[in-house]
């Protein structure tokens, strides 16, 4: 069991599991008021959410709920979208990543995404890990190697991939090559990874080894994943967070929700009445 | 602070970062993409500015046309005061300088009048008409009878200095006159008969606008005035930009440009767009296969190997086949330039009929219909503003298409609905003419004019395409 | 009744099954009458000019009046001309076909007026590219440069193959740009969007992800163009081809000899033109051959591109 941890000063809020509310936890990720527009259509409206440091929080919803986007807006991927609009609080650190003097660059480097399909460059392996650290600057080849197979231990993929190293990354199987899509991430050392479905286009063994993953990764990052698989979300997160129709319907504790949803529509979608 | 290595980073903090090699090469790019746009601006600029003295420099042009009508009346006056030996005597020399010319050329002048009965009803008269009037345009025409001759060979040299191709052949002709005619040789003949004709028919019509009855110098000025109108420019009969008169109508290039141009659509917009229909619809993956390359490989035929193509193959064919009288014609320009075109037809529309959505073709094939129900039912009405794109680009690239119609259509500036006798357009003129003219001079900034029509015109064609129809077609496509 | 009912259906599909036949058959004789004005083309050049495609052809001048002798300068003046004309359309295409594609944004003013301007541009007639080189580069520019470098001496305000380039070079920028922008097309948003996420600038990722995705249309861009510029004849007529120079150009100041130009000048403008015509069909082919290759590496390597799409 984890420590409670003290609460840096620039932090205003914090999360207490009802499940264990003598535990509180350091905010990570917070969010106020956010609306989101594609254009004249609302995609989020008034969503406020607290997102606990080194756990994992999953969010469901049937498709088109709004989740996605929820997760794009956490590092400002939203912004290659024309036409989208963001207005509301979000902060990470206490720190409004959509004040205009925020360098996005950064807010990225420490906010990395794995993304629904499997979109390794077309590259080694090597080249694949280490593109993060030589972006920000990382020359010496020595250390390089170091971060490539830290990273890839960390995403449980170095056995299979230490003899192929510079192949290219495009020869492995799905369920790898998302693996490595995590190493990549990891390798620049950021302190949330966004997860958006990781496991929806891979094969049930894949899956397992990539929830194992999350399992491992939750001691050292803050990992927020989005989900339509109830049982995934189940199995790895603390904190499920329920949207429906751009919503935020409801969050809490994971197996307090599952066993004891608060609101109609959750408990709808949990037994699988809609969805 | 321990090894700072890039990944030990201090939180998340506020502060833009300054890159300012980021910011440099991307103001680079934005700068330096914009040329492509300032290419356009400045084509536009510097084609008018070189045609702007017409409309706005008129005391230039003003200036030197009655400096020329000066220099003439002092010619006139020397001429007729002089001893006829004088006058007589230069006559000769241009007599003889072109004397075995005018020898051929006369001949050959009587020999196609003779011919062609079917062309000038009356041919002996009409070669009266068109040398009186000729004669006049020499100061001292009416009082040597040298004079006279000289006026009559002028005719003939005019149209050698306008068409260079036929020019060669007469002066080959000219070398190898005492030698025996070859088959080569019947062909510079024939040629330079139909040369000689379309030159009679010019100045026929010439004369018919002609029967002022000013004086011969003031006729002159106010003519080299009012050549440069741009309202009479464009209804003006004849295009005769070297003749001491420089005539710059351009009523001969329009109608030039114009039947080039229908007959290329006429022939290649229906063969390009059944071809595009056929590869969309009907044919099999085979044939498609080989059509599209080939297609492809027709798009790669530069203009002028089709130019050469039509002027040596292609009208020697042609003219034996039906002979016709001018072996180089309208007919076989825009049968030429309708090979440029295809390609350019065939493509779009072909992109606009596999554009209609497969479940739109599905639908109709579940509703029984058989390909072709669906090809003239489904696909062609949802195509048809594609296909009209695809006809106006090819318009606009037969309109503006210069080495084709410069090796293929004869060159000469004839107003005449018969598709078979030889026709200038505008790009050809500029190509033919560009090159011998002194910078600055009128005929220079008539041909920079014709140069800012071609593009006004393209660029109109290009922007109904743009905003019209592209618009009209996403709306039929999507259904917005 | 029902028999009836069989009959006029049977007579309606037999209807059918004729105009479809019919349908077929024009629309197929139109593609193959485009096939065979193709195939006639090239056979009659290649069978009036295999005769005379000797080493020797390629590598002499041309000699007596243009009526003998090979086309080795017209060969090497249109290279030149090509790669100094690739050398300007091409990086800028290239920028430009990014900036329509990474910067900016698809439905902005800007991004439409550029967008449309390369439209307008590629449908100039070439001609006009012609008189814009002789208004521009020539009078404006050349004359420009001679009267503050070297007052009264004819230097740079005369045609060469400098200006002859960049107006080709002007004339080839569409192509490029169309080609490189659809390239860059064929690189995945996935790939975008992940090395964005990971912590990459838009520059980073543009050069170590984009331009990398698109090399093989930036490449069959540069071939189009060069094969476009290797065929265009009018853009150069009076900015900078010459009608005979037997030396090789060797300075951008100086003229040269053009393949396009020269079939030109040789079955319009020379002395002899029937004496040249078999010298007309070779080098006709020639012309031919070199934009065949061009065009079809072009083909070869955009059809890879697409298939790497698919």
């Amino acid at each position: 069991m984890e420590k409670p941890q003290d609460i840096s000063p620039g932090i205003k809020t914090s999360v207490r599991m009802p499940t264990e509310p003598h535990v509180v936890y350091e905010t990570k990720v917070s969010t106020k008021g956010l609306d989101l527009f594609y254009g004249a259509k609302q995609a989020l409206s008034n969503v406020s959410l607290d997102i606990p440091a080194k756990r994992v929080t999953a969010f469901i919803g049937p498709s088109g709920c709004g989740k996605s986007t929820y997760l794009r807006t956490l590092n400002r991927m939203n912004d290659t979208i024309p036409g989208c609009k963001v207005t509301g609080e979000v902060t990470v650190d206490g720190i409004n990543i959509y004040d205009p003097k925020l360098d996005v660059v950064e807010l990225r480097k420490r906010v990395g995404m794995v993304f629904q399909k499997s979109n390794p460059f077309p590259k080694s392996i090597w080249e694949n890990v280490a593109y993060g650290p030589k972006i920000l600057g990382e020359k010496n080849k020595q250390k390089l190697n170091e971060i490539v197979e830290r990273s890839l231990r960390q995403a449980a993929i170095w056995e299979e991939t230490k003899d192929r190293l510079h192949h290219s990354a495009l020869g492995l199987s799905g369920g790898q090559q998302q693996r490595v899509c995590i190493a990549r991430a990891l390798a620049t050392n950021p302190e949330v990874l966004l997860m958006d479905e990781p496991a929806s286009a891979l094969d049930p063994i894949s899956t397992a080894k990539i929830e194992e993953l999350i399992f491992q990764l939750k001691r050292d990052y803050t990992i927020i994943i989005v989900t339509h698989n109830m049982q995934q979300a189940a199995r790895v997160s603390d904190l499920t967070a329920f949207f429906y129709i751009g919503e935020l319907i409801e969050v809490g504790d994971t197996r307090d929700m599952f066993t004891n949803p608060k609101k109609k529509q959750t408990e709808d979608y949990i037994t699988g009445r809609f969805g | 602070m321990p090894t700072q290595s890039p990944l030990d980073r201090p939180p998340l903090q506020l502060g833009k970062k300054f890159r300012f090699v980021e910011w440099f090469i991307e103001s680079g790019i934005r700068f330096l993409s914009f040329i492509s746009f300032a290419a356009i601006i400045l084509i536009f600029v510097f084609v008018f500015k070189e045609a702007s003295p017409i409309f706005f420099g008129k005391s230039e042009a003003e200036k030197s046309a009655a400096k020329d009508s000066m220099a003439m009346v002092v010619n006139a006056q020397s001429s007729s005061n002089n001893a006829d030996s004088a006058s007589g005597e230069k006559v000769e020399k241009v007599i003889k300088g072109k004397g075995a010319l005018k020898g051929t050329d006369l001949t050959v002048k009587k020999d196609a009048s003779g011919k062609l009965k079917t062309v000038t009803t009356n041919g002996g008269k009409v070669e009266q008409e068109e040398y009186d009037p000729l004669a006049d345009d020499a100061p001292a025409a009416k009082k040597n009878e040298p004079a006279k001759e000289v006026k009559k060979i002028e005719p003939p040299k005019e149209a050698i200095k306008k068409a260079p191709a036929i020019h060669v052949l007469t002066e080959k002709e000219k070398k190898d006159s005492t030698a025996k005619a070859s088959a080569a040789l019947a062909q510079a003949i024939k040629d330079s008969i139909a040369h000689a004709q379309a030159d009679a028919l010019a100045m026929k019509q010439q004369k018919i606008e002609d029967d002022s009855i000013k004086s011969k110098e003031l006729k002159d000025a106010e003519e080299r005035k009012s050549s440069t109108n741009f309202g009479k420019m464009l209804t003006g009969g004849n295009w005769q930009p070297v003749s001491t008169v420089p005539k710059f109508g351009m009523l001969p290039l329009i109608i030039g440009t114009l039947k080039v141009t229908l007959i290329s659509l006429l022939f290649g917009a229906p063969l390009a767009i059944l071809a595009a229909l056929f590869t969309s619809t009907f044919a099999p993956k085979w044939a498609r296969e080989t059509i599209k390359p080939v297609i492809e490989l027709l798009a790669g035929f530069p203009s002028v190997v089709i130019g050469f193509f039509a002027l040596i193959v292609m009208a020697t064919i042609f003219q034996d086949f039906f002979h016709y009288q001018f072996r180089l014609n309208s007919f076989i320009g825009g049968i030429a330039m309708s090979f440029a075109i295809i390609p350019i037809i065939y493509t779009i529309s072909e992109d606009a009929l596999t554009a209609v959505p497969q479940p739109l073709r599905d639908a109709s094939t579940a509703l029984g219909a058989t390909p072709w129900q669906t090809a003239f039912k489904v696909l062609l009405p949802a195509a048809v503003p594609g296909v009209f794109a695809a006809i106006i680009l090819g318009f606009g690239r037969a309109f503006g298409e210069t080495m084709i119609a410069l090796m293929a259509t004869g060159n000469a500036p004839l107003t005449s609905a018969n598709i078979l006798e030889p026709v200038r357009t505008f790009s050809a003129t500029i190509g033919a003419e560009m090159a011998e003219v002194v910078f600055g001079d009128q005929h220079y900034n008539v041909l920079f004019l014709i140069g800012a029509m071609l593009f006004v015109f393209t660029f109109s064609l290009n922007s109904i395409v743009e905003f019209y129809v592209r618009k009209k077609l996403i709306k039929r496509i999507q259904g917005k | 009744m029902a028999q009836a009912v069989a009959m006029v259906s049977d007579r309606a599909g037999k209807m059918r099954k004729l105009y479809g036949t019919l349908a077929s058959g024009v629309s197929g004789l139109a593609a193959l009458t485009i096939v065979v004005i193709v195939g006639i083309m090239v056979v009659s050049i290649v069978g009036g000019g295999y005769k005379n495609f000797t080493w020797e052809f390629l590598t002499q001048a041309p000699e007596e009046g243009m009526t003998k002798g090979g086309i080795y300068p017209a060969i090497i003046g249109t290279v030149f001309m090509t790669l100094l004309m690739s050398f300007m359309a091409v990086p800028l295409g290239t920028i430009t076909a990014i900036y329509l594609s990474e910067f900016a944004k698809p439905n902005s003013a800007f991004a439409r007026t550029i967008r449309f301007a390369v439209n307008t541009l590629a449908s100039i007639p070439s001609i006009v590219f012609g008189l814009f080189g002789l208004g521009f580069f020539i009078q404006f520019v050349g004359k420009g440069i001679d009267d503050v470098f070297s007052p009264g001496v004819l230097q740079w305000g005369q045609p060469n193959i400098l200006w002859a380039s960049m107006t080709m070079g002007l004339l080839t920028l569409p192509v490029v740009i169309v080609s490189v922008e659809e390239a860059i097309r064929t690189v995945p948003r996935d790939l975008r969007d992940a090395s964005l996420a990971l912590g990459a600038t838009r520059l980073q990722t543009i050069w170590k992800i984009v331009i990398p995705g698109s090399m093989s249309g930036i490449l069959t861009g540069m071939i189009l163009a060069i094969s476009r510029g290797a065929g265009e004849v009018a853009p150069i007529l009076f900015t900078g081809a010459a009608f005979f120079l037997p030396q090789i150009p060797h300075a951008l100041t100086s003229q040269f000899m053009h393949l396009g130009y020269h079939i030109y000048v040789l079955s319009t403008q020379s002395a002899n033109v029937d004496k040249t015509i078999p010298l007309q069909y070779t080098t006709t082919m020639v012309l031919l051959i070199l934009t065949f290759t061009l065009n079809i590496s072009a083909v070869i390597l955009r059809s890879r591109l697409r298939n790497k799409l698919k």
